[in-house]
């Protein structure tokens, strides 16, 4: 079974057949934030949706092959497509009793072993070119060094941490540098014994699983969908019997709320399959029927460019039955008031449902259970919220947002993780404190009347001229910044949050002055321990900001002369 | 992998060190002359932001290296290769891809990284290079004869020779300002040109404390690991570093002194003036062997002389 699957998956991966692209995207039109790069070593461009994606797949490279004798046979899918457009996909993939396409390879199975199964690839690519040859058409090689060619990248090995299948690496907080201790003294699974720890958290990178980038189901191209299939949710989203009957005992209809819920509890391999399956013989149904239709080509869909949120811009709300807004809190043995949460304005900061939601729609409290379970990967409740570390929990999400650079150059410096201070942000208990959110005052109305809008800071006056710092101009920034951000104006309660970007472990008042920064950074010759001098400070403050915020259209000073001109010997002596 | 070379010495190491007599191969010629108490640096890269300004202080205080314009220091094209410390730099500052954020590269600066067990003072055959109570490592170019043991010694590759100087060249490394700044109870002088204060002056046991408390509070800032703590067995300076210190230039060395490596094979020859007893074994074996031979022939009435 594991064989048949490992087989399936990796023909999956590399998608299918031939045609045209109906109605092909063209991704370029609206925000686009990221091009998946292509590995290196692979060939081909990033698809513009005109162009297919030309790309390979390392056939030998899967499991269930081990350490093959050969190199592993670099697979190039599109030329195969290419070639057999005439026969379709029918002439590799095999077919159910029902008809659909199954796109798994080789068609006629011989056996489960790795000889086998090495026998029955052998068999079909091989009689295939052989037969093409004989006919006088063009034919792929017979000979065993033309297929198992020794490329460079071919026999790469690269060495990945197992993580969970939810855990998306770009997004994590903290782990981002897990290689550097999950890499020294690894082996391989096969040879790693038990007590070697590492061995548990890494695995062979199989380099068909950077063959294609991931497809994103985002909210436009489920318009797309929406449009296309007249609204006919069930053509996509099924339910599983288990949970139709379940839902028939309770007296309900059962709403388009499960994503694909027949694969629940499998294993990506399956999800991939029923993905491929689902949406590859859908689209290959309506271009039969000369209807518009979705891509047929592998980068029809992993085009490897993802829209940003503001690309999601006009795709309409997925009406799912969802409330706007919701007051989340435990039915027992809660430890503290609910949390009033805008449903509403979290679809329009997301790209897809399942940044959320992961693989179904259900609400987290189904799976992540108060104290966990199987079907939550053993996260309870609290946790799924909470914790700082993962990209998916509200913590996480939201301390990922304050890294980017218009939050940046105060959170960066700022310990990341919960404080105890801030549990009452939003644990509210009241839903009325969502429309409670004011925005950040005027600085002049926060500000003492006699507040210079210029501060001229003259640390280093021997060496340079005195550095000019235009104080309002930043509060004012800073403001404008928070209050442009509905997150930020609902988090900065504090009237004065931006001052206390700079104006840190001291008690901020309105129109009271604060005490000054060399109140507490003094001369070196007074300091003791960490504490920087005035001059660790000021450059640490100033310049930590400028460096976190300067992206894109902020100019901010980043070397010496930016803030400070040198003094000319000549002119000072 | 660099784990061969080390066993390949190890297993030298146990060979020798086997074959002359049993002996624990710990015992260190440089731990005995340096103070329980050192004091150390504690480099923060993630702060540099690359304005050399250490660089063109260690030059404005040293008299003795090449003098260099500070506008010269300013030159920021100096990040587009990798440098050394040279004979005329004992520090530089380079410049490093940021695998998290490629618009904010990192910076370190490099020097002498001070090692509580010097490799180079226990190579030094004439004790040039010496270990201060404080923990400086200085170097008396008086006693120096210009063998360069040090500078193959050296793990980090530090010392570095005045090849342009044909009379009397010298080694050239930093000294920690031992003379001229620590003796007067003042700090490093690039420690005290940084502007961003990167760098931390103080008893380095304070500063593993205070370093773990950084790593603790903010453990998104950093990679865990305090980078000299026990290298090598310890170092003066040490590193923290938001991106793998493999990346910055510090590699990844085992926590065994160097000089333990190959101190216990050079003590246990010398042990028990084996050496002067050996040669005095084999000359008299030959002279025993000469003279038996001597008389043989002697008491031989055939042979003409």
């Amino acid at each position: 079974m594991k064989t048949i699957d490992t087989i399936v998956r990796m023909f999956f991966g590399v998608g299918v057949c031939c045609c045209l692209l109906f109605g092909a995207i063209d991704p370029r039109a609206d925000g686009v934030i990221r091009q998946a790069s292509a590995p290196s070593g692979q060939s081909g461009s990033v698809g513009n949706g005109t162009k297919p994606v030309e790309r390979t797949i390392y056939v030998s490279a899967l499991d269930v092959f081990g350490n093959i004798e050969r190199p592993p046979v670099k697979f190039n899918h599109d030329r195969h497509t290419a070639a057999l457009e005439p026969e379709g996909c029918e002439r590799c993939h095999p077919k159910d009793e029902k008809g659909a396409l199954l796109f798994s390879f080789p068609k006629a199975e011989s056996g489960k072993s790795a000889k086998a199964l090495m026998n029955s690839f052998h068999d079909e690519c091989i009689g295939c070119h052989r037969k093409r040859a004989a006919d006088g058409k063009k034919a792929g090689p017979v000979s065993c060094g033309e297929c198992h060619r020794a490329e460079k990248d071919a026999v790469r090995k690269e060495y990945a941490p197992i993580l969970p299948e939810h855990y998306d690496v770009a997004k994590d907080s903290y782990h981002r540098d897990c290689l550097a201790c999950h890499r020294t003294g690894t082996k391989p699974p096969n040879e790693a014994k038990a007590p070697d720890w590492k061995s548990f958290y890494i695995k062979e990178r199989k380099q068909e699983e950077i063959s294609w980038p991931k497809m994103v189901f985002d909210y436009r191209v489920h318009d797309r969908h929406d449009k296309a299939l007249e609204k006919k949710c069930g053509l996509c989203h099924t339910i599983s019997p288990a949970r139709r009957q379940k839902l028939a005992a309770e007296g309900k209809e059962p709403a388009n709320r499960d994503w694909l819920l027949d694969t629940e509890g499998a294993n990506l391999s399956t999800e991939k399959k029923a993905a491929h399956a689902l949406c590859i013989n859908c689209h290959r149904a309506r271009k039969a029927e000369k209807k518009e239709g979705g891509p047929l080509l592998c980068g029809g869909c992993h085009t490897g460019i993802e829209r940003s949120i503001q690309g999601m811009a006009g795709a309409p709300r997925i009406e799912c039955g969802q409330k706007d807004k919701y007051l989340i809190e435990l039915k027992e043995d809660a430890r503290a008031k609910g949390v009033p949460f805008n449903h509403k304005s979290h679809e329009t900061n997301s790209r897809s449902c399942q940044e959320c939601h992961h693989k179904t729609l259900r609400s987290c409290v189904e799976c992540h259970t108060a104290k966990g379970s199987k079907e939550g990967g053993g996260v309870a409740l609290a946790e799924a919220y909470h914790k700082a570390s993962s990209s998916w929990s509200c913590v996480g999400c939201h301390e990922t947002i304050q890294r980017k650079p218009a939050c940046a150059g105060c959170h960066a410096r700022m310990a990341k993780g919960l404080i105890a201070s801030a549990c009452s942000t939003c644990h509210s208990g009241d839903p009325k404190t969502l429309e409670a959110v004011s925005k950040l005052p005027d600085p002049k109305e926060l500000l003492p009347n006699d507040t210079k809008s210029e501060l001229a800071i003259a640390v280093m006056e021997k060496a340079y001229t005195p550095s000019k710092m235009p104080h309002l101009a930043i509060i004012a920034k800073l403001t404008d910044l928070s209050n442009r951000s509905a997150l930020a104006s609902y988090f900065h309660r504090n009237e004065a949050t931006v001052c206390a970007g700079c104006h840190h472990q001291v008690p901020l008042q309105r129109k009271t002055k604060t005490p000054q920064c060399g109140t507490c950074h003094m001369n070196r010759q007074q300091m003791e321990g960490a504490t920087p001098t005035l001059l660790g400070a000021y450059h640490q403050q100033c310049l930590g900001c400028h460096k976190q915020m300067a992206r894109n259209e902020m100019k901010l000073p980043q070397n010496c002369a930016g803030c400070h001109e040198e003094k000319r010997k000549g002119a000072t002596d | 992998m660099s784990d061969s070379r080390r066993s390949f010495l190890k297993q030298i190491t146990g060979a020798v060190a086997g074959a002359a007599c049993s002996c624990s191969g710990e015992a260190l010629a440089a731990e005995t002359d340096a103070g329980s108490d050192p004091l150390g640096v504690l480099v923060d890269t993630s702060l540099c932001v690359g304005c050399r300004r250490c660089e063109a202080a260690c030059n404005e205080i040293n008299e003795d290296l090449p003098r260099r314009s500070p506008a010269l220091f300013r030159d920021e094209t100096a990040f587009d290769r990798r440098r050394r410390m040279d004979d005329s730099a004992y520090t530089v500052v380079n410049r490093y891809p940021n695998p998290n954020d490629a618009e904010r590269p990192v910076y370190a600066k490099f020097q002498c990284m001070h090692c509580l067990q010097p490799a180079c003072v226990s190579a030094c055959i004439v004790g040039a290079l010496s270990r201060q109570s404080n923990g400086a490592v200085t170097y008396d170019p008086q006693k120096c004869i210009g063998c360069r043991y040090c500078m193959v010694a050296c793990p980090f590759q530090v010392p570095a020779y005045e090849y342009r100087n044909s009379f009397a060249p010298k080694v050239r490394k930093c000294h920690f300002c031992f003379e001229k700044r620590l003796a007067q109870g003042s700090v490093p002088a690039c420690v005290e040109a940084c502007p961003m204060q990167i760098m931390t002056f103080g008893r380095r046991i304070e500063l593993i404390q205070l370093a773990e408390d950084k790593l603790n509070r903010y453990p998104d800032r950093y990679v865990p690991h305090l980078y000299g703590a026990h290298e090598v067995g310890g170092t003066a300076w040490m590193y923290m570093s938001s991106i793998p210190f493999r990346d910055i230039d510090l590699p990844e060395f085992g926590y065994h002194p160097v000089p333990g490596y190959t101190e216990p094979v050079q003590h246990i020859l010398f042990k028990w003036m084996l050496p002067p007893l050996g040669l005095y074994v084999i000359l008299g074996g030959i002279m025993w062997f000469m003279e038996s031979r001597r008389k043989q022939q002697s008491r031989d009435p055939d042979r003409p002389d």
